[in-house]
């Protein structure tokens, strides 16, 4: 297998597994969530880096650490949860900055970190999403529906019977996984756009979540394997190309389906800026 | 007392150590004060997106003129965001969080590319991404103060307006105020923070500045004036301590810290005791606080209430 070939499955890999659980973090509204697990995962894989750790070990315990750090923040009835997650977020990514340059050769790790290195994976990574992959899977179709019930009526879920935190423990570790297997392919910041950006497209075209599910992962694996090809074709980051293609089938999404019939169907969104008052 | 005299005033004999000093005290100082806004309007995703989308901005107008290329640049990419982000929101499937997210990577993925196109990339990203601070202008000093000026007058003269429209959106309406634009006008202010710390703090870090400062600020209490005044307070504060830190470190211990990631993990620091002072302080006032109905005042009185 050559180096571009395991580039390719693991893009295409990876498409699947992002495509599959975004879905669940549009519908939860979970983007920043996810924006700040990604950079607090950062200083984990420092750490198992500098310890000499299996890299998804030592990301993936650090990053169940901050999932249950950001649930009992939640809870508190109190808690702004943008200012809680922002400081989450600069704090971790700090953390593993500070980290990496007390070492040699900072700058090239850091790199390998922050934006990937998908041309250097090899088998076990491959293995790692996979096995991801088939977690997420798990998920789906063990809670698919209770997941929907709980985005679209948590009150409801609640007073079902229903564990809500149980299940938001589940779906939150698994994006973690998702994050963790993610990182040396694309990089830190780049992960969030493999876990939102398939579903935002999908959510453009349909409004059914299965159609959209299936939608997020063909996007995903075209856009990770066509990145990958044309970064290796024209030499640029491979990481940046696979996001870049993401934004471009985004903004192509957004200009086809402008005015479509899936957009007519529903009421436009009410403003929040409101009319002017009448004089 | 020699100890605080050789970590604190010591390193600043150095001309490149006083310019980054004074950098620093201007950016964190101004930085503070509009956290509190961004802290008022829960603005920290936009903001942090915003943080992400200057960078491509930052890489072409390196590219196309060299080191005096990027404020222009990034003050471009700002600006494209805000209005994308505008545009984006109003179209009907597309939630805000979702958009924020695409925005924010694709624009850095752009920057991230173009980069990679160069020889030396690595070392480059990294410039881009953290900053160089030691390696601050008189030039850059003197934007940096007009940016702060400006940006100054600007939540002087509007303070009014600007709040009511923060905590009665609908009643400033009514009252006439342009709410449309006063939005813009945020949107601005913070994009014009954020280009004016990019050369020296980096992409990456600009976030800490903004946010961790008013958030310790509202902690510590509830009245605007007072968090406005601490977070400008910390904000400087915390650069001039992190760099004199991350200065002494460097030499003495043989450790290299990177010395705009240190700036940030004393904010931080400052946030986690600023949080379990208010924790304890909490629990000794409840307890003074035993009859019934005054519960809730006491949780006022501490700071406890919303935002955090």
């Amino acid at each position: 297998m050559t180096p571009i070939q395991a580039a390719m499955i693991e893009a295409a890999l990876l498409g699947a597994v992002g495509g599959l659980i975004s879905v669940q973090v549009v519908v939860r509204r979970l983007p920043f969530f996810t924006l700040a697990m990604t950079h607090a995962t950062f200083p984990g894989v420092v750490l198992a880096a500098l310890a000499g750790l299996n890299l998804y070990l030592g990301a993936g315990a650090f990053g169940v650490l901050i999932v249950l750090g950001v649930l009992l923040l939640s809870r508190r009835p109190d808690h702004d949860t943008t200012t809680a997650i922002g400081i989450v977020l600069s704090g971790g990514f700090a953390l593993g900055v500070v980290l990496m340059s007390s070492r040699d050769g900072f700058t090239k790790d850091l790199t390998a970190y922050t934006v990937g290195q998908i041309l250097t994976v090899g088998p076990p990574d491959l293995i790692a999403v996979a096995a991801v992959g088939l977690l997420v899977t798990a998920l789906l179709v063990v809670a698919g529906p209770r997941l929907s019930f709980r985005a679209f009526d948590p009150v409801g879920y609640a007073a079902a019977g229903h564990r809500p935190a149980l299940l938001d423990l589940a779906l939150l570790l698994t994006i973690e996984a998702v994050i963790v297997v993610a990182v040396p392919a694309v990089g830190a910041i780049l992960a969030v756009a493999v876990l939102v950006a398939p579903a935002a497209i999908a959510r453009l075209w349909t409004h059914n979540i299965v159609a959209m599910t299936v939608l997020a992962v063909l996007a995903a694996v075209g856009c990770g394997v066509a990145g990958v090809w044309i970064s290796t074709r024209y030499d640029v980051a491979a990481g940046g190309t696979i996001t870049v293609a993401t934004g471009v089938a985004f903004a192509a999404s957004l200009l086809a389906t402008a005015g479509s019939r899936v957009n007519l169907r529903r009421p436009p969104a009410p403003s929040r800026r409101g009319p002017p008052p009448r004089e | 007392m020699n100890a605080a005299y050789q970590l604190l005033i010591e390193p600043f004999r150095y001309p490149f150590m006083t310019r980054a000093l004074m950098e620093l005290l201007m950016l964190g100082a101004l930085a503070g004060t509009v956290g509190v806004l961004i802290l008022l309007r829960r603005l920290a995703f936009m903001t942090d997106a915003l943080t992400h989308t200057v960078f491509p901005g930052v890489v072409i107008g390196y590219l196309l003129a060299g080191e005096g290329g990027i404020f222009a640049g990034a003050l471009v990419a700002g600006m494209a965001t805000a209005l994308l982000l505008t545009a984006l929101t109003r179209h009907p499937a597309v939630s805000e969080d979702a958009a924020l997210a695409v925005l924010l990577t694709s624009f850095f993925a752009v920057g991230v590319v173009l980069v990679s196109r160069e020889s030396g990339y690595t070392a480059d990203l990294t410039a881009f991404l953290f900053g160089r601070i030691l390696t601050v202008t008189s030039g850059q000093l003197v934007q940096t103060f007009a940016v702060a000026g400006a940006v100054l007058v600007v939540l002087a003269v509007l303070r009014r307006p600007l709040l009511v429209t923060t905590f009665d959106r609908i009643g400033a309406q009514a009252a006439g105020y342009r709410v449309g634009l006063l939005d813009l006008v945020t949107n601005g202010i913070v994009a014009l923070v954020v280009v004016a710390s990019v050369r020296a703090v980096g992409t990456m870090l600009v976030i800490a500045l903004l946010i961790v400062p008013a958030a310790t600020g509202r902690v510590l209490s509830d009245r605007l004036p007072v968090i406005a005044v601490a977070a400008a307070l910390l904000g400087a504060s915390a650069g001039w301590i992190g760099l004199a830190v991350s200065y002494d470190v460097s030499l003495h211990h043989g450790l290299r810290l990177a010395s705009g990631a240190t700036v940030v993990l004393v904010l931080i620091a400052v946030y986690g005791v600023a949080l379990g002072g208010g924790a304890v302080w909490r629990q000794l006032a409840g307890r003074r606080a035993a009859h019934p109905g005054s519960v809730h005042e006491a949780s006022v009185m501490t700071g406890d209430v919303g935002v955090r």
